[in-house]
């Protein structure tokens, strides 16, 4: 006999799986095929392109970032560090049209750490720059790899790591050996969550860089924003389209990867 | 060999403050109840909690201010943690190949304890048993000159874990290592010891060379639950002589269990146990045979 609990829960299982679901196949199937791949040509592949290329650099930064953050976490339980931990999801929760303020009061030459950081580079800007969209975007998806990579040392790579220790090998060398081998999955993981955190940002974009010069590219999510103003929901639904489906390719793959290294070492 | 002094440990909420703590002879054991701070203690003496006090030996060479892997002081958790992305042949392998590990003793441990089968399996593909004889086996070979056990054969059934700890002890033996072997099982101790100590609530009760020198009653309660009792404010072992069937006395229950009866008796609102060759329902105790406890 069936839990009574399960035919409960089981609609709202349902419903949560369409409101992901039904968006999704709203966007690749609003316009016909054919108006779909005609927008190829509109420029929003080089922007997809652009798009997965820089958000792979920050979350690749946010990844290397999150082990030496995680060995200093686990090492110390004091006030002072828990505190400055509690800093890390800050800026999940903050707007993110307010981040993009933020940036420009911080980065912009003429503010504080700007002028610093120009009296060292000669011809500095920020905005509208791979710089300003680099920061921008690891500020905001950074506490994702941190957080998935901080969870699972601390968690327990950690207690594998002073086993390793008693048995007469070194620091760094238990570390690399043990540890780094067994966070490749949250690496992974980390890095696709930061990854697809940075791709779907939008609102602080259109503060620092709506253009990247002297390209004049946009990210994905502003270039159909500027789609949309422009020329209406056809050719934007398109070339969301084209993004939800290279999305869903690129997540695929990392799930395969993800799933075949499970099988082959449990982390 | 391992001497411990002034070990002042905090973790959390929980204080470890062990004033001196030194090996007898080869076989050590610690025993304790759950949170006693068995774990805690042995993760000092090696290096992985840090000790806000206190300083350690191992001989004459004090290693507090070593780092674990400069301690020579090995340790095996309960959870066992062998690594998982290695074989077993790789996990026993480590400390040769990264540390200062002993080849020699690496061929003796894989003969004696019968790993020459499973030496290229994955360490997940082996059974319990097997890996608690992989974790003994590493730590082994690290070449230590202490072994910590922190309760490694605890998943084994009694007689399996008998079996084990008693190849386990030869083999130490075999390459004149100490070890502190902690457990909350007394059937543990029949295999043998120098030293037992009794940790009790983050700090040592008592330490002795035989059962016959506890003193205190939580000690004898770790030991055996049976035949200790409270009346008034003291605690006594009684033997069956000291029973006495009395309808005025205290309520007693008891079931037989194919060799003697477990009776259950209620003194002054608590519950103790008693064994007996025979039945009561209600008993006094003549305590003028009984040996009176610490309590």
């Amino acid at each position: 006999m069936k839990s009574k609990l399960l035919w409960i829960f089981f609609p709202f299982f349902l419903l949560y799986l369409l409101i992901i679901i039904v968006p999704l196949t709203r966007a690749l199937t609003y316009e016909p095929f054919t108006y779909i791949m005609g927008d190829l040509s509109s420029g929003i592949l080089q922007s997809i392109v652009l798009t997965y290329e820089l958000c792979a650099v920050v979350a690749v930064s946010a990844v290397l970032f999150s082990l030496p953050y995680a060995f200093v976490m686990s090492k110390n339980n004091g006030k002072v560090y828990k505190a400055a931990d509690s800093l890390v999801e800050i800026p999940i929760m903050i707007p993110h049209t307010v981040v993009g303020i933020l940036m420009l009061i911080t980065f912009e030459p003429t503010m504080p750490v700007g002028h610093f950081i120009s009296t060292y580079f000669p011809g500095y800007s920020f905005d509208d720059t791979f710089f300003a969209v680099f920061i921008t975007l690891f500020f905001l998806s950074s506490a994702y790899a941190i957080r998935e990579i901080g969870t699972s040392y601390k968690g327990d790579i950690v207690n594998y790591e002073d086993v390793a220790k008693t048995l007469g090998i070194n620091e760094t060398t238990s570390f690399g050996i043990i540890s780094v081998r067994m966070l490749f999955r949250p690496l992974l993981k980390g890095f696709l969550l930061s990854w697809a955190r940075s791709v779907s940002e939008v609102g602080a974009i259109l503060i620092v860089a709506y253009y990247i010069f002297p390209s004049f590219d946009k990210l994905a999510g502003v270039f159909i924003y500027s789609q949309w103003i422009a020329q209406g929901l056809g050719p934007a639904a398109a070339s969301s389209a084209i993004l939800v489906l290279t999305g869903i390719a690129i997540t695929a793959i990392f799930k395969v990867v993800e799933n075949f290294h499970a099988e082959s070492i449990p982390y | 060999m391992l001497r411990a002094y002034h070990i002042e440990v905090l973790i959390g909420s929980f204080q470890l403050r062990v004033e001196r703590y030194e090996t007898k002879g080869k076989r050590n054991f610690i025993m304790g109840e759950n949170g006693s701070g068995k774990s805690t203690f042995l993760k000092a003496l090696c290096g992985i909690n840090t000790l806000v006090n206190g300083s350690i030996y191992v001989g004459e060479k004090r290693v507090d201010g070593l780092p674990s892997w400069k301690r020579k002081i090995s340790y095996i958790p309960q959870n066992l943690l062998l690594f998982p992305q290695y074989t077993v042949k790789q996990n026993l392998a480590i400390s040769i190949r990264y540390g200062n590990g002993n080849p020699d003793i690496y061929r003796d441990v894989v003969k004696v304890m019968h790993l020459e089968n499973m030496l290229e399996r994955s360490v997940r593909e082996i059974s319990g048993g097997e890996a608690q004889r992989v974790a003994v086996a590493r730590a082994l070979i690290s070449d230590p000159d202490v072994i910590l056990m922190d309760e490694p054969f605890s998943m084994q059934d009694e007689r399996s874990r008998m079996s084990l700890i008693s190849s386990l002890f030869d083999l130490i033996d075999k390459f004149d290592m100490t070890y502190i072997y902690v457990t909350h099982n007394s059937r543990d101790l029949e295999l043998g010891y120098d030293s037992l100590t009794i940790l009790d609530n983050g700090k040592i009760g008592e330490s002795v060379s035989s059962i016959g020198e506890l003193r205190s009653y939580r000690s004898w309660v770790l030991m055996d639950y049976r035949n200790i009792i409270k009346i008034g404010d003291r605690y006594y072992r009684v033997n069956s002589n000291a029973i006495i069937q009395d309808k005025n006395g205290y309520r007693t229950a008891c079931s037989f269990n194919g060799r003697f009866y477990v009776c259950t008796v209620q003194i002054n609102g608590e519950k103790y146990f008693f064994t007996s060759p025979r039945e009561y329902d209600a008993v006094t105790f003549d305590l003028s045979g009984a040996q009176e406890l610490d309590g």
